[in-house]
């Protein structure tokens, strides 16, 4: 009995599955509402849109990669210019943080006025969302080195190079990585956002779902958000575990 | 070292040298950037490097935006949006802190349902509205539920954490004291925690204006969200643009009121 209570964190999680399968299978719920779970797990595997949904699933990541990259790229070029260079911030910071305002899908209507309703249009909306915490990050690290460090390198006489790798990255890290982490994570929230929004035409997780909505294949709904949520979790807990490796060296201080 | 490093710490350092008398000059330097944008925006309109639908001229955006404003369209439009965000931030303030000090206070809640809320809370709140729209229809309650959504989960997590952070020290003197449960709150636990749970309730407003965006878009008839993507539809961008200014400038003025409520209750910090 006391070994069960290591389960205590998964209880809420567990009872939730079993009214799920207890409401599907003595049809508690209409199942336009609440679709029994084997119908669910069929969406996965062997069900007539599986196909979709993985295809799906790969289109999603390939714009949730491509958009983080270059968001993360220049995220960190805009905050590194602010950070290194005060009159870099003087001309561009207000403007930033005037931008920042801006609820983030605020501009999905003007990008695809612009861009269309491709991938053209949903990878810049991944990349915008991903540059804004990367591009605070990159500042606030920057920012947050010690002079005395940079003291330090100067004493040594080292390289620009060395003193960047050696002592302003290290320093950097503990605001960095989260901002990368928070980065990515938003950029899933656009990937998903910008799906749903922009319609079905393409492939997409997000797509997958909308069309399951459009067709009143709560299944398929379903199987696409708990998939959604998954890969954001997953993503979470990677980016969290890698992160944590990349300050360990905090730790011996 | 640490006399070294406490000595590096009190020299003046170069930013502080320079920030008093250049306040002026840094604020003017910070409008560079908007005024060459603008001024480019404005040379390309009129030499029509892009077709004026696509790229609507400063002039334009600026006079749509009088309009939509003394036609009332504007204000309406903004006026249900904000009645969205207040019912919703109301609730959602309400079912995050009670799920924050819920929490927060006791281990037996953490350990069962923390795991699943905090788990729960990672998955943006925009992920569940086709769900949502399946189960609650496309009407108000669905938008409240999103968007209080949106708000209780940074108001709990916050709480919840805050109330942790409190030092055993404060409660024990509170015994000591034999200080009621009421004033135990009033004296000790609220003073303590009050910071952390505003700064949630700050992000609780923020996510709350951004979703809104995102849900008046998918299902909605009227508000901001609607009206940006109405215009869209119709190729109209000058609203368009009109609408990202409000956007953006509403969002700044939601959290401007509650950083300036915050800064007035902590008066006793300083």
């Amino acid at each position: 009995m006391k070994r069960l209570l290591v389960l205590r964190p998964f209880a809420i999680a567990i009872l939730l599955v079993l009214l799920w399968i207890a409401a599907g299978s003595w049809a508690w719920v209409d199942p336009l509402v609440l679709p029994p779970l084997p119908s669910v797990l069929r969406a996965y595997a062997g069900g007539r849109m599986d196909g979709e949904l993985w295809s799906g699933l790969a289109a999603s990541l390939w714009r949730l990669i491509s958009g983080a990259l270059a968001g993360t790229a220049f995220g960190l070029a805009i905050g590194a210019a602010m950070g290194f260079s005060r009159a870099v911030e003087a001309v561009v910071a207000p403007s930033f943080h005037g931008f920042r305002q801006i609820a983030l899908f605020a501009w999905i209507p003007l990008l695809t006025a612009w861009l269309g309703a491709d991938d053209a249009a949903k990878i810049s909306f991944v990349a915008l969302a991903t540059m804004k915490p990367v591009a605070m990050a990159a500042f606030e690290g920057i920012r947050s080195v010690p002079d005395h460090y940079l003291d330090v390198g100067r004493a040594l006489c080292f390289s620009r190079w060395r003193t960047l790798r050696q002592i302003v990255l290290p320093a950097a890290l503990p605001s960095l990585a989260p901002g990368i982490q928070l980065g990515l994570i938003h950029g899933w929230m656009a990937t998903i956002g910008a799906e749903y929004l922009l319609g079905s035409f393409a492939p997409g997780i997000g797509s997958y779902v909308v069309e399951g909505r459009e067709r009143l294949a709560m299944d398929q709904v379903f199987a696409g958000v708990i998939l959604i949520a998954f890969v954001g979790l997953v993503l979470n807990f990677a980016l969290r575990a890698l992160s944590a490796r990349a300050m360990a060296w905090k730790g011996q201080g | 070292m640490a006399t070294i490093v406490s000595i590096a710490g009190a020299l003046p350092r170069r930013q502080e040298r320079v920030a008093g008398a250049s306040w002026w000059r840094r604020r003017g330097v910070g409008l560079l950037l908007p005024a060459a944008i603008l001024l480019l925006w404005t040379v390309a309109a009129q030499q029509a490097w892009m077709p004026a639908t696509v790229l609507p001229s400063p002039a334009l955006v600026a006079r749509s935006f009088v309009d939509l404003v003394a036609s009332g369209e504007l204000i309406a439009h903004l006026a249900v949006s904000l009645r969205r965000v207040a019912i919703a931030f109301v609730i959602g303030t309400a079912i995050g802190l009670a799920i924050g000090v819920a929490l927060g206070s006791s281990r037996t809640v953490d350990t069962w349902f923390g795991p699943f809320f905090r788990t729960f809370a990672q998955i943006p709140s925009l992920t569940w509205i086709p769900l949502l729209m399946m189960a609650l229809g496309i009407g108000e309650t669905l938008k409240i539920v999103v968007l209080a959504k949106a708000c209780l989960v940074p108001v709990a997590i916050t709480t919840a954490g805050a109330i942790r952070e409190v030092s055993i020290e404060y409660l024990e003197v509170g015994r000591i004291l034999r200080l009621s449960r009421l004033s135990t709150f009033a004296k000790i636990l609220f003073p303590a925690t009050f910071p952390a749970v505003f700064s949630g309730l700050r992000q609780g407003l923020s996510g709350v204006w951004t979703a809104l965006i995102v849900v008046e878009m998918m299902a909605s008839a009227n508000g901001l969200g609607y009206l940006m993507s109405w215009a869209r539809m119709l190729f109209q961008l000058d609203i368009v643009m009109v609408a990202i200014v409000t956007v953006g400038l509403i969002g700044f003025g939601l959290d401007l009121v509650l950083k300036t409520i915050d800064l007035r209750l902590q008066g006793w910090r300083a």
